[in-house]
């Protein structure tokens, strides 16, 4: 038998084991169309649209938090879904573990775009593009867009720092790092490097995008940011860091000072006038500034950036009343309402028994209130909060919980049962009313008492903003002149409370300026009202505030929770003070 | 009625061609004898004609006679013994032996490799034939497969699925994180399960351990299931129907709250969140207008409890030396469990499956070294429902969803003047669902085709031979929209009515294809070499084969490349041996990373057999080897990192009117050592029989799992960019098998039993997790199906409990809330993910299967049982849910056992360990009754036999679930579609 194996099954095993081949070679996969990195630095169009990939990151949505706006996380707005995580913002469940407004990722991201764009962007040879524009203006679009990129790369720092502070700086591109090693950049760091950044994109970008140059500051390219975006971005960065949440012990006068002279800058180009406010009239409200109309173009002089164009009618949708065909979610607040009041009584044109009588005309433009007559959606009905009301709580499961609904953002055109009709918007990140508010503040903490400001600009700035809306409808606005820099104080955060609600703006004061500090802000700011509007048989209309929830506060919440799994990766960055 | 028209037909048809047949010339009578291998006569053995029906049996003397004709041949194919096959025109008055097989010898596994007797092998095996498929399976092939194969787990994947695949299988267990599927292999080609019909199988396969699974290298870690479809034989032949009809009825639908108990619940939760109750629930007691407070018992008013079931099948075989075949044809109808019970007028749409199935197997002998085989399967069914969201058998689940919990208070179905019911809420009306929104409809085409050749080369060398095939599956998927919209009016109190949607009569139609569509190709050829001397046998194979799957999109074609030898040595036929190295590779990797080596070697040893001590059979056997599993899950060629350019939605518009332009931007680092799976198996175990009678079968097995694909988690979101994940998890996973088998036969009783189990564990090694802050948090140590979640110690039920008591980071507790424990209680009091614990599993660490089976005279009876022990189910009633209505928190009512229902909270439906159960299961998953009609009786007229029969499958289940859930298929009847017993009577007809 051994000798079998060996004359012929031995010499078989073995060539049957020799028939193996290699076949590496033979699985090379087909072409799939995918790209690598030696694709894209050697297109000029696919290296030059990285840009239109970066800002997709920038900020943008009013219904980002889990379907809710960020509004419903102040004293602006209640969400009526009652599921929605913003809910974890207001009864302090949040934490580093339970994210909520969570931006870390996604500005990191952005970073690490406009990084490696730089570091990329000048190897490229610019080749003209078929049936487009030719070299030159392309090389001159590639330096633009490093300016861009610079912007945004202070945008994306301005998002993070307003939330977590001092984050890792990161301003080179790296393929990996030793992320071990990393540590969070001070505040102040932060700062200089979103200034130096803003500095360096105003040199740059162009003033305005209805120049001639094509494909340098045309008119396709309006959204852009402008020199102005970069200044007024600057003079944001500088306010914030002014702010007592973020000054530490500097001194805050120099940067106040510097944020009223940006603003200052652009508000007195005489020629040109880059920025001003839209005046508005029976037929232009607020909401068109947001979106466009025959009157006023998407981006107007008003906008100085905004971010993400989009179509559609979900902000519509979400926020009508159930009979109009939405789903009501965001109910501005009697706190809120109780912001116009106030200054209605201050004019004494307040009267209890018909509270929405006389008020300043942006609660009109914010606020669907009993009684008002709304059309959206081919619906036009009163709007009905009284108690047992068609739009009052129990109408329908997300009804109003504050006996209010939201306009500002609610265009009556659109149409969205049956048939269609969209709305065009952008996000507003900064407008030029807020710039005239940055300025009004920076300039009010800046002189002791505001008479001192030269040209009495302070209450200019404020009556500007306040009056453009009234069009002499129910008289002017006068800011009393005397009063005291704290008065004035309170009077410009009222304001901006108002003009720029629902903007995302209201979040971030109240934290910069430490407002939950004081218990008696701290209790308005907590305790959240709606109204209870009732009729008895005699027709007569009572309107009755009440408690609707008294939200959680604790000093940690001033900064963010960073992520934890962030925390446990690299040992050096610290968590914010009272989420560890 | 129509359906017996349909079936009168085909026998009538069937009827002329058997005539036809029957139809023989010149007639000899053959007067034979058999005999042992000894030479004694044999009693009782079965001789017939190849091609005919005309048999004889032997007397006591070993002598028969039949009449012939010269071109016939007499088969004896009798039990183990080989079969004999004998030319009439050799003589007239032949002696036939008959040779015994060894022990086991006559059970032959068709594996991957070739065919081997189940004694030569080391390996475990688990096989079905037939008589088990047939007799479990009512409409799909899986069923047959619940709880019959040893080792085989197989999971219902929720409720019906309408002839879709259904079961979740999995080999012993899991052993990654990944996906840990067998790949399901139908004649040698990777096919899909659901797109066979039952009668075409000749028998299914489980391959569990290494030297069986080492042909599959990278494929062959999960284990493998054979099927292998019937082929026609020179030793049978016949014509075979089967017609079966019955009613299906679900396992389970849900109860629903009438108006009065929702808006009870619904105004209690609004109170505890703290808000005003919206409901008057009083209103809803029948006396005021039941249009402006509806109770709509949906459940009663459109579910039936019975939907019809049929079945037709018709098979024909046979063959002789030169050609074999099989043919089969099958229509499987199955209508859904949707029904206008309202008597509402209209078109109502039910669900329904339409199936149609046709094989065709015919193997030629195109001369005495060449043999041609040609297989052609093929498969249409329509799957139809009412146009309702999407796909139809999503629709199915989301009708059901939609009866069992849309609130009964919602809007009335028909208003006052007869419009449809709606509200701004609710723009949905189930008159509208199923008389008004159409149909959809998605028909799925099936083509599989085979051929091969082998040519005998022993006049090259002796024992050599040489095959090679090529095949191809297409299959695709359309589907057909007829849409309408409809509007439904809210009647307001002043009797007004508001308008919701639109009105519209046209019906859209649209219609295409599916992205589910492919084209599987497979070729490849293979060497083998026998060689047999005094009891010794040596086999060598090589085999080769490339497969090609084109799937829908510009991705590449999904390419393995595969060799392997194998070599098995037999060793007086008592010492088995085998040895198998197999080089294969993906196109998934990147150059040179793409080829990877496997192999296995077994032994396997008889110690002893046919001995007459009680004791009659002893082996052990015992293998070992490396496999692998590509299915890891992650992006395709996750080696490279690859760069996006215009893809929607990662772009952005400038301009007034704006331009949009396609952002290019790159995609997650690449993983340059992208690699499978690697998986060291091995197996021990042990075969005995006592009496022989009583067979047993116990396996220990072992596996190391490596190179699992984990979340590069240690990668921070600073760096803005993901990281592909890695190949560096580690699992092992081990258990024990039993298989135990009694057959006996008393007179005329022929009974058999049979059981198997599994016991299988698996333990997480390193999963590169988070270098988290507590122990507890680590998957590590525990098993791949560990649920992890909240301990709770009760529920808060006065507010002395409630005095620092942990707040979390989804509520605030209050009373009648579920009191988390806090595990890190020395760091904080808060609840959060650090507090999550290993809870429990959801894989049986024991499932079990019993067969029993009886035969007296004509009647036969046949029952399976399968089963599962040793694992959790979560459940979490619904807030909205009769359980929930009577057992919630509400010491008013005395109920104080479950927490309190909230809107607005998600507090007390986290995953804690309060919701969940353990669980085992018992059930009843085939029953069949058959009664087979005295051949003597049926001869008369033709036929070979008749049997009528009864048959039940997923009868019933012994379990513990909450609210009557089924463990596997938890939310079947809740939110899905519910899982279907069958009652199916049938009759089966042989020619």
């Amino acid at each position: 038998m051994k000798s079998l194996i060996r004359k012929i099954e031995f010499p078989l095993i073995v060539s049957f084991l020799l028939l193996f081949v290699s076949c590496d070679d033979m699985l090379t996969p087909d072409k799939d169309g995918a790209l690598l990195e030696s694709d894209i630095w050697v297109n000029t169009t696919r290296s030059l649209n990285v840009m239109y990939n970066i800002y997709n990151t920038t900020p943008n949505g009013y219904h980002r938090i889990d379907g809710a706006m960020l509004a419903a996380a102040t004293d602006e707005a209640v969400h009526s879904v009652a599921t929605s995580n913003v809910k974890a913002l207001n009864d302090g469940t949040w934490g580093p573990s339970y994210l909520i407004d969570d931006v870390w990722d996604r500005y990191f991201e952005g970073i690490r775009k406009v990084n490696e764009f730089l570091y990329n962007i000048d190897s490229v040879e610019i080749k003209p593009v078929v049936g487009s524009i030719d070299q030159t203006q392309l090389t001159r679009t590639r330096s633009r867009l490093k300016r861009e990129a610079l912007f945004l790369r202070a945008l994306f720092y301005h998002e993070l720092t307003k939330r977590y502070g001092g984050v890792p700086l990161i301003t080179s591109y790296y393929r990996t790092i030793d992320y071990t090693k990393v540590t969070r950049a001070s505040y102040n760091d932060c700062v200089q490097q979103m200034v130096a950044d803003c500095d360096s994109a105003a040199v740059g970008l162009p003033e305005s995008y209805k120049g001639t140059l094509a494909g340098y500051d045309d008119i396709r390219d309006l959204g852009r940011p402008t020199k102005w975006a970069a200044r007024a971005l600057k003079a944001r960065i500088l306010l914030y860091k002014a702010s007592p949440l973020n000054r530490g012990t500097d001194d805050p006068t120099p940067y106040y000072k510097a944020v009223g002279d940006i603003c200052s800058s652009i508000m007195t180009i005489s020629r040109s006038k880059p920025h001003q406010l839209m005046t508005l009239g029976t037929t232009e409200n607020i909401n068109n500034i947001f979106t466009p109309s025959t009157l006023i173009p998407m981006y107007n002089k008003e906008i100085i950036f905004s971010t993400s164009y989009f179509t559609g009618v979900d902000i519509e949708r979400n926020n009508v009343p159930a009979r109009f065909g939405g789903s009501g979610q965001t109910n501005p607040t009697q706190n809120l309402a109780e912001a116009f009041f106030d200054l209605a009584k201050e004019m004494n044109v307040f009267f209890p028994n018909d509270p929405y009588g006389n008020l300043d005309p942006r609660f009109y433009e914010y606020f669907n209130y009993d009684g008002k007559s709304l059309t959206v959606n081919n619906k036009t009905y009163v709007i009905d909060t009284k108690v047992g009301g068609l739009d009052a709580l129990g109408s329908s499961q997300t009804a109003t919980r504050t006996g209010y609904y939201l306009n500002k953002f609610v265009m009556k055109t659109a149409i969205w049962d049956g048939s269609s009709n969209v709305v065009n918007r952008t996000f507003p990140v900064i407008r030029y009313a807020e710039l005239l508010l940055n300025f009004a503040e920076a300039r009010n903490e800046q002189y002791a008492n505001p008479d001192n400001c030269p040209g009495d600009s302070i209450r200019k700035a404020i009556q500007e903003v306040h009056n453009r809306s009234r069009g002499g409808v129910v008289g002017t606005y006068i800011v009393p002149a005397g009063i005291s820099q704290a008065q004035m104080r309170e009077i410009i955060r009222r304001e901006r409370q108002i003009e720029l609600a629902f903007e995302e703006h209201r979040f971030f004061d109240v934290r910069r300026w430490r407002l939950y500090d004081d218990p008696i802000q701290r209790e308005k700011l907590l305790t959240i009202k709606g109204v209870k509007i009732t009729k008895d048989e005699y027709d007569v209309t009572t309107y009755e505030p009440y408690i609707i929830e008294k939200r959680v506060w604790n000093n940690r919440m001033y900064n963010h929770p960073i992520p934890r799994a962030e925390i446990i990766r690299c040992p050096l960055i610290t968590q914010n003070p009272g989420w560890e | 009625m129509k359906n017996i028209k349909f079936i009168s037909i085909i026998l009538i048809g069937l009827f002329c061609i058997v005539d036809m047949f029957a139809a023989a010339p010149k007639t000899v009578q053959v007067a034979g004898k058999v005999l042992d291998e000894k030479g004694n006569p044999l009693s009782g053995i079965t001789v017939s004609l190849q091609e005919k029906s005309i048999q004889a049996k032997t007397n006591a003397e070993g002598l028969f006679e039949i009449n012939a004709t010269n071109n016939d041949i007499l088969i004896i194919n009798e039990a183990g013994y080989f079969v004999v096959a004998e030319k009439v025109a050799n003589s007239l008055t032949p002696v036939l032996k008959l040779f015994k097989m060894k022990y086991k010898e006559d059970k032959i596994l068709n594996w991957g490799f070739g065919n081997t007797y189940e004694r030569a092998t080391s390996s475990s095996i688990s096989q079905i034939d037939e008589a088990t498929i047939t007799s479990n399976s009512v409409t799909s092939l899986e069923q047959a497969m619940n709880g019959t194969l040893s080792g085989l787990y197989s999971t219902k994947n929720g409720g019906e699925k309408f002839g879709v695949r259904n079961f979740n299988f999995l080999i012993r267990g899991m052993a990654t994180t990944a996906n840990s599927a067998p790949i399901i292999i139908i004649d040698n080609m990777e096919s899909a399960l659901d797109m066979i019909d039952f009668n075409e199988i000749a028998n299914v396969t489980v391959l569990k351990d290494a030297s069986a699974l080492a042909i599959y290298g990278m494929r062959g870690a999960n284990g493998a299931i054979l099927i292998s479809t019937k082929h026609g034989s020179e030793l049978t032949h016949g014509f075979e129907i089967n017609v079966s009809s019955g009613v299906q009825s679900a396992v389970k639908i849900a109860d629903r709250l009438n108006s009065a108990q929702y808006t009870t619940l619904y105004n209690e939760a609004l109170v505890n969140d703290g808000s005003a109750a919206i409901y008057d629930p009083i209103k809803y007691d029948g006396t005021q207008s039941a249009y402006l407070f509806p109770d709509n018992d949906l459940k009663q008013k459109f579910i039936s409890n019975v939907a019809p079931y049929q079945y037709y099948n018709l098979k024909a075989h046979g063959g002789n030396a030169i050609a074999q075949y099989f043919v089969s044809a099958a229509y499987l109808n199955q209508n859904g469990l949707f029904a206008n019970n309202a008597g509402y007028d209209g078109n109502f749409q039910n669900s329904r499956l339409d199936k149609f199935n046709f094989r065709s197997n015919v193997d030629v002998n195109i001369n005495k070294t060449l043999r041609c085989s040609i297989s052609i399967g093929a498969l249409i069914d329509q799957n139809s429902s009412a146009n309702y969201g999407s796909d139809a058998l999503t629709n199915n689940n989301s009708l059901l969803n939609y009866i069992v919990n849309q609130p009964a208070n919602a809007s009335p179905l028909l208003n006052e003047n007869g419009s449809l019911g709606g509200t701004a809420q609710y723009k949905v009306n189930p008159v509208g669902v199923f008389f008004k929104t159409g149909v959809r409809s998605d028909e799925r085409r099936m083509l599989n085709s085979k051929v091969s050749a082998t040519q005998d080369l022993s006049f090259l060398l002796k024992g050599l031979s040489a095959e090679v095939f090529y095949g191809f599956e297409t299959y695709n998927k359309q589907y057909l929209t007829i849409s309408n919209q409809y509007a439904v009016f809210k009647q307001n109190t002043d009797n007004t009515y508001t308008q919701f949607g639109i009105d519209d009569t046209k019906l859209l139609r649209s219609s295409g294809l599916i992205g589910d569509f492919s084209k599987y190709t497979q070729w490849g050829g293979r060497l083998d070499y026998k060689k047999q001397w005094n009891n010794n046998t040596l086999k060598l194979l090589y085999m080769f084969n490339q497969s090609i799957e084109s799937v829908a999109g510009d991705t590449p074609d999904y390419v393995y490349l595969g060799q392997s030898v194998r070599g098995e040595f037999g060793f007086q036929n008592k010492l088995f041996v085998d040895a198998t190295v197999t080089n294969q590779g993906s196109n998934n990797y990147n150059k040179g990373k793409r080829m990877g080596w496997f192999y296995a070697a077994g032994a396997s040893y008889i110690i002893t057999e046919n001995s007459q001590n009680a004791l009659s059979y002893l082996k052990t056997r015992a293998n070992y080897g490396l496999l692998g599993n590509d299915q890891t899950g992650g992006s395709r060629f996750a080696y490279r990192q690859t760069w996006s350019y215009g893809a929607s939605g990662s772009g952005y518009a400038f301009g007034s009117p704006n331009a949009w332009a396609g952002g290019t931007f790159s995609n997650a680092l690449g993983n340059a050592g992208a690699t499978w799976e690697k998986s060291q198996k091995l197996n021990v175990g042990v075969d005995v029989e006592f009496f022989n009678k009583l067979s047993l079968s116990v396996d220990y097995f072992k596996e190391h799992r490596t190179d699992i694909l984990v979340p590069a988690s240690y990668f921070p979101s600073f760096m803005g960019i993901d990281m592909q994940p890695v190949n560096q998890g580690i699992v092992d996973n081990n258990g024990i098998e039993l298989i135990a088998n009694y057959k006996t036969t008393i007179g005329k009783l022929q009974v058999n039993v049979g059981g198997n189990m599994t016991y299988a564990v698996n333990k997480i090694i390193d999963l590169k997790e988070l270098d988290f802050q507590y122990p507890w948090q680590f998957r590590k140590g525990n098993s791949i199906d560990t649920r992890f979640g909240y301990e709770t110690n009760g529920i808060y039920a006065t507010s002395a409990d409630l005095t620092n008591a942990p707040v979390s980071s989804f509520g605030i507790p209050t009373i009648g809330d579920l009191n988390y424990v806090n595990q890190n209680a020395a760091d904080d009091n808060v609840i959060d993910d650090r507090d999550k614990i290993a809870l429990g599993n959801s894989l049986p660490r024991i499932i079990f299967g019993f067969n029993a089976g009886i035969k007296y005279g004509g009647f036969d009876l046949n029952a399976q049982l399968e089963g599962a022990s040793k694992f959790s189910v979560l459940v979490i009633p619904s807030t909205f849910s009769t359980f929930t209505y009577s057992n919630r928190w509400n010491p008013a009512l005395g109920q104080t056992n479950f927490p309190r229902v909230s809107i607005a909270s998600d507090y007390n439906t986290q995953t804690s360990n309060f919701w969940q159960q353990d669980a085992n299961f018992l059930s009843v998953s085939a029953l069949e009754l058959g009664y087979t009609i005295p051949t003597s009786i049926i001869q008369k007229i033709k036929l070979n036999q008749v049997r009528f029969y009864l048959k039940g499958n997923n009868l019933y289940t012994f379990s513990n679930i909450r609210e009557g859930r089924d463990s596997e298929a938890l939310s079947a009847g809740f939110s899905q579609y519910p899982l279907l017993k069958s009652f199916v009577a049938g009759l089966s007809v042989k020619f």
